[in-house]
């Protein structure tokens, strides 16, 4: 016992090596991000436009929660709860099809037993549609399916006498359209990670489930899917973010010049309007951008807690009770060693 | 007999998922490629052709004719375009960039995971807090410090340094060594006198291979890619193009807008990339296999 | 036909003779004054052409007997008042389209003996409001720019803003050189403050453009004069566009888009601004939006106006006579930019000789109201350090007589100076064979004497964009009645605009 709780804290002397090795990522976040942060901060409590060095402390927030009386106020308060419902409508609709379709692939493709012909080129082909520019992909999916009556549904359409859609118009079909093509980014991806994550599984395991004639529903379930934890928290922690941030699909599909959909206005592209587009940029409204920025951080961090929290590794809360306990151990024994109470 | 009749039972049962998986496959397939081909086919049609057929599945012969469109012409979508300068350019950052990330997050998680000192789990939560920054607001404050008062405009470096702290991917290594890197094999390289980085160069690195390979693969897509903040820092200097800005500026072009370019400059972005990731798969699906030493 | 052409040209050198008398005598005028009195200046202009007394008193002192036209002599470009630096590498234009500054090249270097490879261009690459986004990284960037082009909609951001510009007066160009230019290009040239900081080669006059051979088969209009008379005012041309309606089966709508009918009702029957005291009322906006909302949707509705938005793919391909869009626009609203080769016009007739062309089958009349479309001003920025070069450029681009003739004669712009362009169209040289060998110079010089921009403001960029999709919203159905669509238009512009108050 003792000496397990030795060699474990002599790999505190080991600490600078620590400090060191986390050393470069963190210098480097300092200089390039953590001050833009700072700044966005601080420009939360700033006004607007013109007014841009006026301390207005929580006035944006308020605007953006509460909103107010005058035009202004009310107008934003409901463009950023919109925004918000829309982020949470298109990322929902965009995850589950995506880790439904990228845990059963990545189960398929890694069951041993299983063998789909031709695998390696599905897996290719699969993870292909991510290689691609998110503009160059709004660009191509506007050519199917857009407001314009040349997208190829819609000259389908008159071909068979029907009305031509305005596809960007209609929530449903505009919302589903985007999650359709979110889905179809990222599913290869997510399929990717999975598999690196069971392949990551001690192969010994699957081979003894099968000497003791598991079936592949129970390998699943007992081995696949809880050792695949992490990869799953790892995912759904970056799919949320990445939901949370969605940008370029919602800010791309629209045929008219700025004609960014009030059903597709994700918070991102809320933050983004704000202070890049048009007339904006002569007087970006930091203040509105930033107050916007930081609460969408908050809600993201707020998530991001719980879902981690929700699925932290049991296992590793109860080592690091016991380390803790061995450390108490050695430390009263030393205590007592130096008390001279030794046996 | 009677086992026998079991195991072909088995076989069958077997044979039909496998077949029952594999059409699935095909479906799924079919649509992550056909939206490319047709694209691939549209890049081999004029505009005359495409404007009334939006959609082809057979290519044409016009490849050659979009091509000339996109920089030359009275037609020209946009002058400069220069595929050559773009494909390098594109390398040059998404390369860089790609090194030091998977390097950098490498050895973040490798000293987060291996070494056990006081702010570790701070730096932890610090690195999880920053992931959820949303990149949209930073970048404002990002390109005034860069451009504004480093002066760095056209420059590559605030496009590559930055690369070196990408905290989801040094969450995912974290992950990663959490459940697949024995700690045990440091002591033993300790004991036979291995220093501390030799210790994550030579045995760390080659045991997360999957994990950065499969990394490499995203990071170099994802910065290949970055159209958002290139397009912030390379303003003007249209030698330092990259593809993806290229398109842009082919896209963008609404006083004539000629579609069959438009395809062209569009296919020619992705055909490189596509290549790179074809050698590179087959990279991940063998280092994935390798996978590195189990217990 | 080419006898009416010729009538027809004459009537409008006339016409240009005339403005030219009351042009020069508000600039000369208001040289000193407030950019108001300017504004009033102008409008009276525009109201009559038949001149009213304080123009006549105008003709400067120096001027030549001998000029074709009534031609104010132009004083020499002065030099650099040296507040900006001189000597730099090159003479850095940033541009979102080098369309015209290819051409620009050879008349710069032709007239000042400039080397033409010490010019060089930076282009955005981007459309409209985009490249107003892409010109403030620019400029955040300390590239070297000298002279950037500025967008009509978005040149009194810039003018208005000492950061971004420097007083033309820096490079060695003053008011009293634009003597023969159209009035209104001044003042918009103009910052707040009356500092010229702009200055502008061509007029965006806009017209009608319309198809000749289904005007034959639909209407049995067979000349441009004809179809002028068939939508002389929008009562008329809605009528026109029932006709043709009914007469295509309603396959054909009168109109291209209802951004273009925006445009040209914004920019020939509106006569309010729309910002006053930086306040945007509700009842100002609706003085400003007139009937526009109500005309808009009715004659949508009713098929007239066709349902694609300007700037799509959806848009050009309306010309031509086969296709998916095919025949579906009787024609375009179009400023004069929009005629030339290349340009939109090109594009909705498709290549000369392929299936579904229209090439040549097109004419153009001013058509229901006076308006203009846009136009480019060249400023000077704050950085420049070729003040000599940027000095010259501007100079025989915008304001020296023969250089500016040279352009019209290789591009086929309406520039900014009366002169030239009452000589060109006298001497009825040119001919556009787009719109079957029609000289759309003599069409639009009406329509370029009378532009008016006093009420321009620095937020009509995004005010006509906000609009726009507000209307479309509307039209498409989205919106359920004209008080959501302003509710909506509104909404969004007080979101956008923070330093004006949205009522």
């Amino acid at each position: 016992m003792a000496s397990t709780a030795q060699s474990r804290i002599k790999s505190i002397s080991y600490a600078k090596y620590g400090y060191m090795f986390i050393a470069p990522f963190f210098i480097v976040y300092a200089f390039f991000q953590i001050w833009p942060l700072i700044n966005t901060f601080i420009l939360s409590f700033y006004g607007n436009g013109n007014a841009a060095s006026d301390f207005v402390s929580v006035e944006n927030y308020q605007t953006l929660l509460f909103g107010g009386a005058d035009r202004r106020s009310g107008a934003l308060h409901s463009t950023f709860v919109q925004s918000f419902i829309n982020t949470v409508i298109l990322w929902v609709g965009n995850f589950i099809p995506q880790i439904f379709l990228s845990l059963l692939l990545a189960v398929w493709f890694t069951d041993s037993k299983l063998h789909i012909p031709g695998q390696g080129a599905f897996k290719v082909i699969m993870y292909l549609p991510n290689i691609i520019t998110a503009v160059s992909v709004a660009a191509l999916f506007m050519r199917f399916l857009s407001n314009s009556e040349t997208s190829a549904a819609n000259i389908i359409l008159q071909n068979m006498g029907k009305d031509t859609i305005r596809f960007e118009n209609d929530p449903t079909w505009s919302r589903g359209i985007v999650m359709f093509i979110q889905t179809w980014m990222w599913f290869g991806n997510t399929m990717i990670m999975m598999m690196s994550g069971i392949l990551g599984i001690n192969p010994s395991l699957f081979e003894a489930a099968n000497i003791d004639g598991a079936s592949s529903g129970q390998v699943l379930r007992k081995i696949t899917l809880p050792l695949l934890k992490p990869m799953v928290v790892y995912t759904l922690i970056t799919s949320m973010i990445g939901g949370l941030q969605m940008f370029d699909i919602p800010f791309l599909y629209h045929t008219a010049t700025g004609d960014i959909k009030a059903h597709l206005r994700t918070v991102a592209v809320f933050i983004y309007e704000q202070f890049r587009v048009g007339n904006n940029v002569h007087s970006p409204q930091y203040g509105i951008a930033g107050a916007a920025s930081i609460m969408l951080f908050v809600v993201t961090a707020i998530l991001g807690i719980f879902v981690f929290r929700m699925n932290r590794d049991a296992d590793e809360a109860r080592k690091k009770k016991e380390r803790k306990e061995l450390v108490k151990a050695y430390k009263k024994q030393q205590k007592l060693a130096k008390m001279g109470g030794i046996d | 007999m009677e086992n026998v009749g079991v195991s072909k039972n088995y076989m069958l049962i077997q044979r039909i998922k496998s077949i029952g998986c594999m059409i699935v496959c095909i479906l799924l397939a079919a649509v992550c490629l056909v939206p490319l081909w047709i694209m691939i086919c549209n890049a081999t049609h004029d505009r005359f052709h495409l404007s009334t057929n939006p959609i082809n599945l057979i290519p044409g012969g016009d490849f050659g004719v979009n091509f000339y469109n996109i920089s030359k012409g009275d037609m020209a979508q946009f002058p400069d375009f220069n595929v050559w300068t773009g494909y390098i350019n594109s390398l040059i950052i998404a390369g860089c960039s790609t090194i030091l990330t998977v390097f950098f997050s490498a050895l973040t998680s490798y000293g987060l995971t291996v070494y056990n000192f006081k702010v570790r789990d701070t730096a932890y939560t610090i690195i999880l807090a920053v992931m959820m920054i949303p990149v949209q607001v930073t970048s404002t404050g990002f390109v005034q410090f860069m451009v504004g008062t480093l002066g760095l405009a056209n420059s590559y470096i605030p496009l590559i340094l930055p690369a070196i702290a990408a905290p989801a991917v040094v969450f995912y290594m974290r992950q990663y060594m959490k459940s697949s890197f024995p700690l045990d094999i440091v002591e033993a390289a300790r004991i036979d006198g291995c220093g501390e980085f030799r210790t994550f160069i030579s045995i760390a690195i080659p045991m997360c291979k999957p994990a950065i390979a499969v990394q490499a693969i995203f990071a170099f897509v994802a910065n290949w890619n970055n159209y958002y903040t290139q397009n912030m820092i390379i303003l003007s200097n249209t030698k330092r193009y990259t593809m993806p800005i290229m398109i842009q500026n082919v896209l963008g072009q609404d006083k004539h807008p000629d579609a069959g370019a438009q395809y062209a400059a569009v296919a020619l972005s992705i055909i490189p990339i596509v290549i790179i990731y074809l050698c590179l798969s087959k990279f991940i699906v063998g280092g994935v296999a390798l996978g590195g030493v189990k217990e | 036909m080419n006898n009416l052409k010729k009538t027809l040209a004459l009537v409008a050198a006339l016409a240009m003779t005339a403005t030219a008398f009351v042009g020069c005598g508000g600039k000369d005028e208001s040289s000193t004054s407030e950019p108001a009195t300017e504004a009033t200046t102008e409008a009276a202009a525009d109201e009559s052409s038949e001149a009213p007394a304080d123009e006549s008193s105008e003709a400067p002192a120096d001027e030549s007997s001998e000029a074709p036209a009534e031609e104010a002599s132009i004083p020499a470009l002065g030099t650099p008042d040296g507040t900006l630096a001189d000597g730099g590498d090159a003479l850095t234009i940033l541009c979102w389209t080098e369309d015209d500054l290819k051409f620009m090249y050879d008349v710069v270097a032709d007239a000042s003996g400039m080397d033409k490879s010490k010019m060089v261009y930076k282009n955005v690459g981007s459309a409209g409001g985009e490249a107003n986004e892409k010109y403030a990284q620019v400029f955040a960037s300390d590239e070297d720019v000298d002279l950037y082009f500025c967008d009509a909609d978005w040149n009194k951001a810039y003018q208005n803003n000492d950061e971004y510009s420097a007083p033309l007066a820096a490079v060695g160009i003053s008011e009293d050189m634009y003597a023969n230019a159209y009035g209104y290009t001044v003042a918009m040239g103009k910052d707040n403050n009356g500092v010229l900081k702009g200055a502008t080669w061509q007029v965006a006059a806009g017209g009608y453009a319309y198809r000749t051979d289904l005007a034959e088969e639909y209407l049995g209009i067979k000349t441009p004069e004809d179809m002028q008379a068939a939508i002389s005012d929008w009562d008329a041309f809605w009528a026109t566009a029932a006709t043709v309606y009914e007469k295509s089966g309603g396959a054909t709508a009168m109109a291209d888009s209802v951004d273009g009918v925006w445009r040209a009702y914004s920019n020939g029957n509106r006569t309010s601004a729309w910002v006053q005291d930086g306040t945007i009322t509700a009842d100002n906006a609706k003085a400003c939006l007139g009937d526009f909302i109500n005309m808009a949707k009715t004659n949508y509705d009713a098929g007239y106006i066709s349902t694609a938005s300007q700037w799509t793919d959806d848009w050009l391909p309306q010309g031509m006579s086969e296709g998916t869009q095919a025949n579906k626009t009787m024609g375009f609203f179009f400023p004069t930019w929009s005629l030339g080769a290349g340009s939109q016009l090109s594009q909705a007739e498709g290549e000369e000789g392929k299936d579904g062309s229209t090439y040549g089958m097109f004419n153009i009349v001013a058509g229901p109201t006076s308006w203009f479309w846009g136009g480019t001003w060249i400023c000077v920025s704050p950085k420049c350090d070729n003040a000599t070069e940027a000095g010259q450029f501007i100079y025989y681009m915008t304001a020296d007589t023969a250089s500016m003739q040279a352009y019209v004669d290789a591009k086929g712009d309406f520039v900014n100076n009366k002169i030239v362009m009452a000589n060109t169209v006298a001497a009825g040289t040119n001919s556009n064979p787009l719109l079957g060998g029609q000289d759309q110079l003599a069409v639009l010089a009406d329509a370029a004497a009378g532009i008016d921009m006093s009420i321009a403001t620095e937020y009509d960029a995004t005010i006509n964009t906000t609009l726009q999709s507000a209307i479309k919203k509307y039209c498409e159905g989205t919106l359920a009645s004209e008080e959501d669509c302003v509710n909506e238009f509104l909404d969004k512009l007080s979101e956008s605009l923070t330093d004006v108050t949205v009522e």
